[in-house]
């Protein structure tokens, strides 16, 4: 009996080994690439961890006066986008949550429906706007696309949050007489904290994930995000240069490890909310 | 998956009764004027953004318009774009192998999701470590996975290559995205390796909102470990499976990255899907109307799953 549960333990942890294994290999591989040369990922049989660590290929692509502003690109738009998806979506799932007003269903539906929408059904006429208004190939349009495309799900993301804040704790702070702006930032927000910093989280990864639209929109180092030189790197004509590749490729991948590390239940909590709640 | 809603619609409806018990009407009616002034910002990006162009992509299905002979203006053609679309052989392989990728990874992603979800519902030490690192595939650019697994893949490089063969399961190397028959097979296990996280915790979650009594009593009862996962794990799970897969295939009709990256549509278009096609048509051949008609296809595919989806949660009693 005894024997038998150790086996299954044993069993168990290989099982939970292996799938970790799977998850991490293509980070991993990733992470030790970016410190070979190209004649070691060049190799057969096939080497895993470099002979020695490499710099050679960080200082080769950040040397690049282009590849630090493709970095600067993707941290503006991601950034400046997020924060307007944050400050409008909550401001419009405050509402929702607390206010009961003629359409408030109906409007949430549109909210609904938008969230479902593929990208690929948008960036037509998006283009020949762009193209009209001359805003193509800025950040300036990036940012706006990003923040209207991320707004659907933040909306839904934060109006859980908030519907979730007890109503006790606001009654009790008007009757101690605290002012309605006083209780929305001392009560109400540090009360939805958690479902905040969810809909922060999810909006920052798909923005700097983001490639389709970067890929129609953005042309030169001007307004070019990280994803779009990474995958143009991909297709180099004269056989890729995957030190390089995979050294740019570690900067599109950081945030993801430490969100992953410090922040993960929010993000289980984000993808349970925008889906089953 | 139930808890929210209980304390969630009332707290609109007391803050309106707050409102109107002390102070009358006239402040009620000053918090919709606010309400309505704190959503317009956010509708009004929603609507111009993609509202818009939801109509105007429909608009440009029914008429001719290439980028490139800007003489030939804008003119109406009924539904030729359509008829073209049905008449084309590539747009009915196309067609094929995206409902093909659909329908594959979502029966792989829901066999193995259903398993890892069962598995990782057990209790032992470090699991939740282990849904944290399991949730990175998912977190992760696609344009990095599509890369990576690319030269893992690799046909004279790839570590998968080199451990098939010293594990003796193949002869020699092989080029799996090099050839018919394997390279859509192997989008579909990387997709299945980004999405499956997914589908992992949806399905947990519905896994986790199962009262632990409800299992036990079908066990008292005489219930062997199938039986009770088959008549009452599964029953109880429909929902979540039901919202998983539609999330799913709503993601799935709309597969781009991997197929660009790794593949770009071939060998022989036989990776290239509706996104992929779709995009070649307006933004290297400039071919607006007829790309049009090809995003209404992926646009009615996904408004058909988020209608089901939206009367799902209803029924469910999560919106109101």
């Amino acid at each position: 009996m005894n024997w038998h549960r150790t086996a299954g333990r044993v069993a168990l942890y290989i099982g939970v080994a292996g799938i970790c294994v799977i998850a991490l290999l293509p980070i991993l591989w990733t992470f030790l690439t970016s410190f070979m040369t190209q004649e070691e990922v060049y190799r057969f049989p096939p080497t895993l961890f470099p002979a020695g660590f490499h710099y050679q290929n960080y200082f080769e692509i950040f040397g690049a006066s282009q590849y630090r502003l493709f970095t600067l690109n993707s941290i503006v738009v991601t950034t400046t986008a997020t924060l307007i998806t944050m400050i409008l979506g909550g401001s419009a799932a405050y509402a929702f949550s607390t206010v009961a007003f003629r359409g408030n269903f109906s409007l949430m539906l549109i909210v609904l429906v938008t969230r479902m929408v593929p990208g690929i059904a948008l960036v037509i006429p998006l283009y020949m706007v762009a193209q009209r208004l001359g805003v193509y190939d800025t950040r300036t349009n990036l940012i706006v696309l990003y923040a209207a495309t991320t707004l659907p799900l933040a909306i839904w993301l934060l109006k859980t949050a908030f519907d979730a804040v007890p109503q006790s704790l606001l009654e009790a702070a008007r009757i101690d007489g605290c002012n309605e702006v006083r209780i929305l930032y001392r009560i109400f927000l540090p009360a939805a904290a958690p479902g905040i910093v969810t809909a922060l989280i999810i909006t920052f990864l798909t923005n700097w994930n983001e490639f389709l639209l970067a890929q129609i929109f953005t042309s030169s180092p001007a307004s070019k995000t990280l994803p779009v030189a990474v995958a143009e790197l991909t297709g180099a004509e004269y056989g890729i240069h995957w030190g390089n590749l995979t050294a740019l490729g570690m900067f599109l991948i950081l945030p993801t490890l430490l969100l992953a590390v410090w922040v993960q239940r929010y993000v289980v909590e984000g993808l349970i909310t925008g889906s089953v709640k | 998956m139930g808890g929210n809603t209980s304390a969630g619609a009332p707290l609109a409806r007391r803050l309106r009764g707050h409102a109107g018990s002390v102070h009358g009407g006239r402040l009620a009616a000053h918090q919709r004027l606010v309400a309505y002034g704190l959503i317009a910002p956010s509708l009004l990006l929603i609507l111009g953004v993609m509202a818009y162009p939801m109509v105007y992509t429909t608009f440009l299905s029914f008429h001719t318009r290439i980028l490139t002979r800007p003489a030939l203006g804008t003119r109406f053609v009924g539904l030729a774009n359509y008829l073209r679309a049905v008449q084309d052989p590539l747009f009915r392989q196309v067609f094929g192998q995206t409902l093909y990728f659909v329908i594959a990874s979502l029966a792989l992603e829901l066999a193995i999701g259903l398993g890892l979800a069962l598995f990782l519902h057990r209790q032992f030490r470090g699991r939740n470590v282990v849904r944290g690192l399991i949730l990175l595939p998912w977190m992760l650019s696609p344009v990095v996975a599509a890369f990576s697994w690319a030269w893992l893949l690799n046909d004279a490089y790839g570590l998968v290559n080199y451990l098939l063969v010293q594990g003796g399961i193949i002869q020699a190397p092989h080029s799996w995205l090099g050839t018919v028959g394997f390279a859509m097979p192997a989008i579909i296990l990387v997709d299945v390796w980004r999405e499956l996280p997914f589908v992992t915790v949806v399905l947990l979650a519905g896994l986790q909102s199962i009262p632990s009594e409800v299992r036990e009593a079908a066990r008292v009862d005489g219930a062997s470990a199938t039986g009770t996962f088959f008549h009452v794990t599964l029953p109880l799970l429909k929902p979540s499976i039901l919202v998983a897969l539609l999330m799913r295939t709503m993601m799935a009709v709309r597969l781009f990255e991997l197929v660009f990256i790794m593949t770009k549509g071939g060998p022989a278009s036989s990776t290239d899907v509706l996104a992929t096609y779709t995009y070649r048509e307006a933004f290297l051949n400039f071919n607006m109307g007829y790309a049009s008609s090809l995003a209404v296809v992926i646009l009615l595919v996904s408004l058909a799953m988020s209608l089901v989806y939206i009367r799902t949660m209803r029924s469910e009693g999560h919106l109101r």
